[in-house]
């Protein structure tokens, strides 16, 4: 299947915010190169057209199926944001950093991020992949401020392979967020079902109001919140393929909310923190 | 200021009695005129041609302003979002929210539905300068608070030790102190059971600490009211409010103004958002309509007005209200977001966000409740159609409540919607009774300036009148309302043009003028023995209940932004 490769390089760095949320594949399917130049962008709020920011090169015309459209920016910029607004096929490359809202909404397709991106990425998605090589801010997969439980990803996957900020997967209902790096504090709150894997070490209170789903943190994590309870060991775990091979202690909880989530935490990195649980499971040195 | 002329129109005036007759209104300085005072040359003459005129419409019951509209705004980021609407300058300012709007939202939405006067009917005495600071910057509209008394611990004492006139002296003091224009009983003596006791009161339970009972406080109330013949008497959110079962406490209410001793014929009691406490079974999957046996308890006694709190469904709505053991239970029955704050000596507010649903049993019983009884009592005078915005319904959706009061039509489409077993187990379907334009005249302008007893210069187009006028896109000689009920409510939406205080402010339902109203407030006169007494009695309670300065506490005229007095001569005896 061939693929029209659209790309498009900023002409100058922009100084404010650009709302790029309808340079998505579905915007572009079916349109003629100078249609594209047309197509509307905010700069700052006020409304520009693609050219005035962008230079474009690609085909003359964009083909009807938008699963066979691939937009690359050449360059970066973490003022660019809503890339990939409710994009539901296709690809989007960004070969530098992303601003805000990154994938908000998408639909399917896939987003390549190849520096790092700012808050709210993926979020509110409901399939697709998202992929950022670099860090993201806060609230990577999450729900709008105020918003219930579950309104937060609701399908896809997130993979970050640097760090990630506060509250990542932040009300998320399905789908799956991995980060490879470190994560802040509050990992997971407030989710209703779905993934958040942080491989490396996590801030304060994982899981915070959290009454379904999965947190696993392979790294230290900064406290866990007095409402979840030691439930088991767990000698390895393995979430969609990627296997973790050391011991974990499982938790439950947010007890708060009636929760019902699994909080998985790395043992051998949180020895201090966890060997009073430990004793606890075993019905050992517990004094009353 | 300029001259109008509305020539052609189909004017309908209830308090002058003209009912759809095509007459020319004239507008001068403001007031409207005689049509022979307006000199042509000058005027500006709208063609009002196939189209309704009415006085300025009129919302009774809105909670529009106040801590706990703020507290909403702050407890609801999601409610704002997708309704921004950037400002227009000079003519517009910025519009975002939907279920608690900002300040420039709410004026602007009921300036473009033909409204001019809107009552804010709870707020906490020492809180109202923040309530006043809200109106103040409440664009298009004319304003009025009312100040919550039901659980003030001065007024307990005062009723407890049976000290009529004091009582009557310390409310007089704190309306104009607060600058307020009438009193509002919410679930009376709850508040202060909630914070002793943890539990609210039925209307004959004892309120501890105090040993009197709702009922008391009502009737002194109510005795208090007549005596500082105040212009609209008491406002009274009854005990109760969202239990199964608790229609039999909103008829006992009702009896008490039998028990009082009036002054005139005039109504002395007002239930607000009576649909709240019209509900009859002992649970909520027996719940059943009270609103047959509340409507006869209101035909059968002259001096009980009503408003409804129609239900709206389907629509997200935040529950407000100043009943905080209530508002309790309901975070209970959603369990998402909550919100309570007491303020010291006063009152209690409570917010719990909320979404009445079509298919829901109790909320179709709730949607039906509110209908029955303005269309079985069938008097547009007495019983007033509001959704106790945003508790019930949103005031954006007044038209489509109007709708189903005026066609029978628009009852039985909407009713396809909804919950069937509910609908089956109430009256609503098998009524005919369909409201007339002139109904709504009555029931948007002309019932309600006349219970806020603002009837000499609001509610109608006589001479004399403010010029407050809207005028809908609506011929009532072609277009059936019963039949084409939504030609009704596209016109009753939007405006066709709005005058405010003689100017044009809104044209073809949008926003062309920002302009300000004033606030109304009452300031019954105490006599000079009494006074003294009254004085002694605050620096005493002052320092025994509050935290602030009595000095503190008093709201200057200078900080509302356009004030008008409505002094009161009394009938308290020194």
């Amino acid at each position: 299947m061939s693929s029209a490769v659209f790309s498009l390089h900023l002409r100058v760095k922009p100084a404010v915010l650009i709302d790029a949320r309808n340079i998505t594949p579905d915007r572009f399917a079916g349109r003629e190169l100078s249609e594209l130049r047309n197509i509307v962008v905010l700069e700052g709020g006020r409304k520009t057209r693609l050219s005035e920011l962008f230079d474009i090169d690609g085909p003359e015309k964009a083909p009807s199926d938008p699963g066979q459209v691939t937009i690359v920016f050449e360059t970066g910029s973490d003022k660019l944001c809503f890339i990939g607004y409710r994009m539901s096929k296709g690809r989007i490359v960004v070969k530098g950093d992303a601003g805000h809202l990154v994938g908000y909404r998408m639909r399917g397709g896939s987003i390549v991020v190849e520096g790092s991106a700012r808050d709210y990425v993926g979020a509110k998605m409901r399939d697709g992949t998202i992929e950022v090589y670099g860090s993201v801010g806060h609230r990577v997969g999450g729900k709008l401020p105020g918003e219930k439980p579950g309104k937060g990803m609701k399908g896809g996957t997130i993979a970050v392979r640097g760090n990630a900020g506060s509250e990542a997967g932040f009300g998320m209902e399905r789908g799956v967020i991995i980060i490879e790096g470190s994560a802040g504090n509050l990992v997971g709150a407030d989710m209703l079902g779905g993934s958040v894997v942080v491989k490396g070490d996590c801030g304060l209170y994982p899981g915070a109001g959290m009454s379904g789903g999965r947190v696993v943190v392979g790294g230290r994590v900064g406290a866990i919140l007095p409402s979840f309870y030691a439930d088991s060991m767990v000698p390895s775990i393995s979430v969609r393929g990627i296997k973790l091979d050391k011991p974990f202690m499982l938790f439950i909880g947010d007890v708060v909310v009636g929760g019902k989530g699994l909080l998985y935490v790395s043992y051998d990195d949180n020895r201090e923190l966890l060997s009073y649980y430990k004793s606890l499971i075993e019905g050992e040195g517990v004094e009353v | 200021m300029s001259e109008i002329l509305i020539k052609n129109g189909f004017v309908y005036d209830p308090i002058n009695g003209i009912n759809g007759d095509v007459l020319d209104i004239a507008v001068k300085n403001g007031k409207i005129v005689d049509p022979s005072q307006i000199d042509l040359d000058r005027a500006l003459v709208v063609d009002a041609r196939g189209k309704v005129v009415m006085p300025g419409g009129i919302d009774i019951h809105s909670h529009i302003a106040g801590p706990k509209v703020n507290l909403g705004r702050l407890m609801r980021p999601e409610d704002h979002y997708l309704t921004n609407r950037p400002h227009d300058l000079p003519t517009r300012r910025a519009e975002t929210g939907l279920t608690v709007p900002n300040v420039f939202r709410i004026g602007y939405d009921y300036a473009r539905m033909g409204y001019t006067l809107v009552v804010e009917p709870a707020t906490p005495p020492i809180k109202t300068r923040h309530t006043h600071e809200e109106l103040n910057d409440i664009p298009m509209i004319d304003k009025a608070a009312f100040v919550l008394v039901d659980s003030n611990w001065i007024a307990l004492d005062l009723i407890a030790e049976g000290s009529r006139e004091l009582l009557a002296a310390f409310l007089a003091w704190l309306l104009s102190a607060t600058k307020t224009y009438a009193l509002k009983l919410v679930d009376p003596g709850s508040d202060a059971a909630w914070v002793v006791a943890g539990r609210g009161v039925d209307i004959d339970e004892q309120i501890p600490v105090y040993n009197i009972t709702p009922r008391d406080i009502i009737r002194e109330m109510c005795n208090a009211a007549q005596m500082l013949n105040l212009p609209h008497k008491l406002h009274v959110h009854c005990n109760r409010l969202g239990y199964p079962g608790n229609y039999l406490t909103t008829l006992k209410t009702m009896e008490i103004t039998k028990d009082i001793s009036r002054v005139s014929e005039a109504p002395a009691l007002h239930i607000t958002h009576v649909q709240f406490t019209g509900y009859k079974g002992d649970s909520w999957s027996t719940l059943e309509s009270g609103g047959e046996d509340i409507a006869k308890a209101t035909k059968a006694n002259p001096y009980v007005t009503l408003d409804l709190g129609q239900v709206i469904l389907g629509r997200s709505a935040t529950t407000m209200t100043a009943d905080a053991p209530f508002e309790y239970v309901l975070y209970h029955l959603t369990r998402w977001k909550w919100a309570n704050a007491d303020t010291e000596v006063e009152a209690a507010a409570g917010l719990v966000p909320f979404k009445y649903r079509k298919r829901s049993y109790v909320n179709t019983v709730q949607w039906a409740i509110g209908l029955e009884i303005a269309l079985i009592v069938r008097d547009p005078w007495r019983v007033i159609p509001t959704t106790d915005h945003p508790n019930a319904g949103l005031f954006k959706d007044y038209p489509i409540m109007l709708s189903w009061l005026v066609s029978r039509r628009a009852r039985e489409e909407y009713a396809k919607k909804v919950n069937r077993s509910a609908l089956k187990r109430t009256a609503l379907l098998s009524l005919d009774t369909e409201f007339s334009l002139y109904d709504v005249a009555i029931m948007t302008r002309a019932a309600p300036a006349k219970l806020l007893g603002l009837d000499k210069f609001k509610g109608h187009l006589g001479v004399g009148a403010d010029a407050d006028i809207a005028i809908y896109d609506l011929n009532p000689r072609e277009v059936d309302v019963s039949r084409d009920y939504e030609r009704f409510v596209d016109a009753f939406r939007r405006a066709w043009l709005v005058i405010k205080n003689g100017e044009i402010v809104v044209k073809e339902g949008e926003v062309v003028k920002t302009v300000y109203g004033r606030t109304y407030y009452v300031d019954p006169e105490i006599p000079g023995e009494l006074k003294k007494e009254l004085e002694d009695l605050l620096k005493r309670k002052f320092k025994e209940y509050y935290s602030i300065a009595l000095d503190s506490f008093l709201t200057g005229e200078h900080e509302l932004r356009s004030a008008v007095k409505i002094p009161l001569s009394t009938r308290v005896r020194g």
